[in-house]
């Protein structure tokens, strides 16, 4: 005779008893499913609340920085090719210099529009993420657009009349129409004319990520200072508290953060019951000579085998509806992913640990008496 | 193979009493030996030292070959449980094999055993259905059978008949006595059933005491 209740001979009689009871076996699978597919779920509508007004307060100008000359001194002003620059520093996206003008602009087919003209550095293209058309362009807010009938792409004549000195001139360019959320308001109503400014400019604004904006800001201050100057205003955009979130905390202080573990905590619970329902089976198994390993072996088997299958199906239902409720992929493939895998590894430690507990004696468990 | 306790005592942890106090017994081979004794009097309890389920606080008991070699029971030993012993949604094959497996038999030679031993009793044709479609008197049947697919030389029931009327248990002892051909200890509440051993011993007051004589010879 060969070794008694060696390691094949105690899978084989797991996935028997996979195979034999399955109505239980089915429960198991549905509610793994249930419990690691809706863990998944719950988190990837959570986590994508977060992210989708996150991104909405990126566009409002989070992460952003407008600076300005020190008020306190007279004639002082930003560099426009220091502002330009700072575009190629580590941290910083994107970054353009504006100059609001005592010209007025207004196309040449809507006369009566006009409205102040701010000319900038190239830069805003990649700011605002809008392609530069080939030759001039005129960046236009959708309220300019709505009041001229200025569309997307279309090249016009601009008539430009300088307040100070009594002069007009035009100027054709090709409209990009641009959400001005993320400007302040002192530009909400102004065309934009992209152009090789140089000199002196009265803003500059900065964007950069939530993981380097200290460091920025502080960089921005001492760089965009003239020499022997008062140091320049650098002021974010937006306000921390202006969508009543800290985004650097928010992930972490979600009600769902510990769901995982609620959700093990429930496997486990259910897996204990299932096994104390079944304890006769394994005083069978022990008083026929299977050891404590065969006997964990039997056990472990029927719960990978279950659980690995509820977690399978459990993934691709909180796959697919996410999807289907429209939930940004990634974060859908992250968050349900992480959240069913984190769920199914702590209730499989927990299975261990049941599987571990003792019985009592066989006599007491073989007459019921547990 | 011949089975001798002596000085055997047990308590449960906790217990007031003792539930086996200096017991001692002497069983020879090939004889079938019944325990009778009111509820509660440690029938299960003598059985499962015996059989090496629970720890004695004191004493010796041993299975001594026909050489003299002495075995520590629970190695040479199987069992007939209780009718809840099987697993109900195996199959009446798959449980029959148990006995094999408590051997060290591969899956294919537990399965040949089984087989032969479910033919004995009768239930050859039902290896493939599940347990828990059979009647009181087919499952302990099932159970014998798991216990005669292994080789070893003791056999010990608890309560085979236990939950069996009257025409059922005739039947599934019928089984269990034509098939044993080894050192048989039945733990038994029925008269009858115990009256188709060698020896009945009664069990009182945490001793074995001689009922009554038959064929076997034992000594308490």
């Amino acid at each position: 005779m060969s070794e008694r209740w060696p390691s094949s001979l105690a899978i084989s009689e797991g996935f028997a008893n996979v195979k034999a009871g399955r109505r239980l076996s089915t429960i198991i699978v549905a509610a793994v499913a249930l419990v690691t597919g809706g863990v998944g779920l719950a988190n990837v509508l959570d986590v994508s609340v977060l992210v989708n007004a996150e991104r909405a307060w990126i566009d409002k100008g989070a992460y952003v920085f407008v600076v300005e000359p020190n008020p306190s001194q007279a004639f002082s002003a930003i560099d426009v090719a220091t502002c330009d620059r700072m575009a190629q520093v580590e941290g910083i996206d994107a970054s353009f210099a504006v100059r609001v003008t005592a010209s007025v602009a207004q196309p040449a087919h809507a006369p009566g529009t006009h409205a102040t003209l701010a000319r900038t550095s190239a830069g805003i293209y990649e700011f605002l993420s809008v392609s530069p058309p080939i030759g001039s362009g005129m960046l236009v807010s959708d309220g300019i657009a709505a009041q001229t009938g200025l569309v997307d792409g279309e090249t016009t004549t601009f008539a430009i009349q300088s307040l100070e000195l009594a002069t007009s001139e035009e100027v054709t360019a090709t409209v990009r129409l641009i959400d001005a959320a993320v400007l302040a308001e002192s530009l909400d109503g102004t065309y934009l004319f992209p152009s090789d400014l140089t000199g002196e400019s009265s803003q500059c604004y900065v964007r950069t990520d939530a993981a380097h904006a200290d460091d920025v800001r502080d960089y921005l201050a001492v760089t965009l200072t003239p020499d022997q100057g008062a140091p320049a205003i650098v002021r974010p955009r937006l306000n921390e508290s202006a969508n009543g979130l800290d985004f650097s905390t928010a992930f972490n202080q979600r009600a769902l953060t510990w769901g995982w573990a609620a959700g093990a905590a429930i496997l486990i619970l259910l897996w204990t019951l299932t096994q104390w329902t079944r304890r006769t089976r394994d005083a069978i198994y022990a008083t026929f000579g299977a050891h404590a390993r065969a006997r964990l072996i039997i056990r472990m088997t029927e719960w990978f085998t279950l659980s690995t299958v509820g977690l399978g199906w459990g993934w691709a239902i909180a796959t697919a509806f996410a999807i289907g409720l429209g939930a940004d992929i990634q974060v859908t493939l992250v968050q349900a992913t992480g959240q069913a895998v984190a769920t199914w590894t702590v209730a499989s430690l927990g299975a261990v640990g049941v599987a571990l507990i003792p019985v009592g004696t066989l006599i007491d468990t073989l007459k019921d008496r547990t | 193979m011949r089975l001798v306790a002596r000085d055997l005592s047990f308590g449960y942890p906790g217990g007031d009493h003792q539930v086996l106090s200096g017991l001692a017994c002497d069983i020879p081979a090939g004889v079938s030996a019944a325990v009778v004794g009111p509820s509660g009097s440690g029938k299960t309890t003598l059985l499962s030292v015996l059989g090496g389920l629970v720890t004695p606080q004191q004493g010796y008991f041993a299975c001594v070959d026909a050489n003299g070699v002495e075995h520590i029971p629970r190695d040479v030993s199987t069992w007939v449980l209780q009718t809840v012993s099987l697993m109900p949604e195996r199959s009446v094959l798959d449980n029959a094999c148990l006995g094999g497996y408590l051997d060290g038999a591969t899956r294919a030679v537990a399965r040949r055993a089984a087989m032969a031993a479910l033919d004995e009793v009768g239930l050859a044709d039902r290896a493939d259905e599940p347990a828990r479609v059979l009647s009181g008197g087919e499952a302990q049947r099932v159970a014998i059978a798991r216990a005669l697919t292994s080789t070893r030389p003791v056999l010990f029931a608890d309560e085979p008949t236990g939950q069996l009327d009257a025409a059922t248990t005739s039947l599934v002892l019928d089984a269990m006595f034509a098939s044993a051909r080894r050192t048989l200890l039945l733990v038994t509440h029925d008269e009858a059933a115990a009256a188709r051993c060698d020896v009945v011993l009664r069990l009182a007051s945490g001793h074995l005491e001689p009922k009554e004589f038959a064929r076997g010879g034992a000594r308490v």
